[in-house]
């Protein structure tokens, strides 16, 4: 009798898993052949033992306060968790504002430069004997002081416009030869058209932009 | 198998923990946590480490309940998990088999007077069954899983859950059968001894 092809069907009928309408054939199977019997009530009953084995430690006394110390390490881990998470979402959401911020203010400089220049009148003061030496954008505060420092004398006004010079343009850079009178004159210039643009070129008002 | 997935009156505790409500899943636990530490103290034999592990059980359950998708029971599901970590843990220590090394001083003096030496064979028989065929062993009869929730859990077709099965079952049918040879043998030997 061949029972090769009822070996998994024997096995899955003792620990109760074959589908009944497979149940009939290995039951014929069973029925006529000894081996295969011996062989099913071997495995049933090794199937038994495993579930008193199952069953024994279903029995296992469970120690006092198990439910409210899993509870309490879970509720304990589960806000742990959460507290990271709000952390790591707090810190990630201030990175990306001071990112913005950064930004924002980098990239709204110049415009901004920009359109102050067009609302208020800047200086270029442009050196025909240093054609290099060109301070741009002078700031309108510091006319005043300019004017102030004239009025003290022309050397004053000369090392400051150098200083406030140098500082805007690279250090090998200077106003060495410019006419300062001619920069008075734009000044006054300014005073009558203040809404303008000037330039100073070596000795005089060269151009409006 | 949807059928299986929950109980009526836990339904409502499962689709709560599912959306997230941690009240939901801590009733879901205390429905589950006693079994689960019995089932731990059945894998590892140490209170305390059972403890641990159904700890662990319950909050990895919880931190992947979105991937629970009701095709086993949650008891099912849960187990497939602790045996997941006890697999882990004994890797850690570096101890493939070394459970019953564990065993023997910290089991209850009371508990193991009650073990029979056969339990204990068969006990030792399951721990030293390969991995694959140990889990089939496990779910199956340790947490009553029928073949489609093993095939679920373990993430196995149905029918190799069926060949793990009958593989498993024979191996254990034959490593007892030689253990009772050994035995046989072994107390013939002695009766021998003592007979000269």
């Amino acid at each position: 009798m061949r029972c090769d092809p009822y070996k998994e069907q024997i096995t899955l009928l003792a620990s109760g898993d074959l589908p009944e309408t497979e149940r009939d054939q290995v039951e014929r199977h069973l029925s006529a052949c000894a081996d295969c019997r011996r062989e099913f009530e071997a495995l049933r009953s090794l199937c038994g033992q495993i579930r008193s084995l199952a069953a024994e430690n279903d029995r296992a006394e469970v120690p006092f306060g198990l439910s409210e110390r899993l509870e309490k390490n879970l509720v304990a881990a589960t806000r742990g968790r959460t507290w990271l998470w709000q952390s790591v979402a707090a810190a990630a959401a201030a990175c990306v504002l001071i990112g913005l911020a950064v930004w924002l203010i980098s990239s709204a400089g110049p415009n901004d430069t920009g359109t102050l220049q067009k609302q208020e009148p800047a200086v270029s003061i442009i050196s025909t004997s240093h054609p290099v030496a060109t301070a741009t954008d002078l700031p309108p505060a510091s006319w005043a002081a300019y004017y102030g420092a004239w009025l003290q004398s022309p050397e004053t006004l000369d090392k400051m416009l150098a200083r406030d010079a140098a500082a805007r343009l690279k250090p090998e850079r200077n106003l060495a030869g410019l006419n300062v009178r001619s920069f008075l004159e734009t000044m006054n210039h300014i005073e009558e058209k203040p809404n303008e643009n000037h330039s100073v070129r070596g000795c005089g008002v060269s151009s409006v932009v | 198998m949807s059928d299986s997935c929950a109980r009526p009156d836990n339904e409502s505790l499962l689709s709560r923990a599912l959306a997230g409500e941690l009240d939901a899943f801590c009733g879901l636990a205390r429905e589950h946590e006693k079994r689960l530490y019995r089932q731990a103290l059945g894998l590892c034999g140490d209170r305390h480490l059972a403890e641990d592990l159904a700890q662990e059980t319950l909050l990895e359950a919880w931190k992947s309940l979105s991937r629970y998708d009701c095709s086993c029971r949650l008891s099912t599901w849960l187990y497939a998990i602790l045996m997941h970590r006890h697999q882990k843990f004994l890797r850690k220590k570096g101890r493939s088999l070394s459970i019953l090394e564990q065993k023997a001083p910290l089991t209850d003096p009371a508990e193991a007077a009650s073990r029979t030496e056969e339990a204990e064979r068969l006990r030792a028989a399951v721990e030293a069954l390969p991995t694959a065929a140990r889990e089939v062993i496990q779910l199956r009869f340790f947490a009553d899983a029928t073949l489609g929730e093993i095939a679920v859990a373990l993430g196995i077709p149905q029918g190799t859950a069926k060949s793990r099965l009958h593989y498993a079952l024979a191996r254990l049918r034959q490593s007892c059968d030689l253990e009772l040879n050994h035995f046989s043998l072994g107390r013939d030997s002695q009766l021998e001894g003592t007979t000269r």
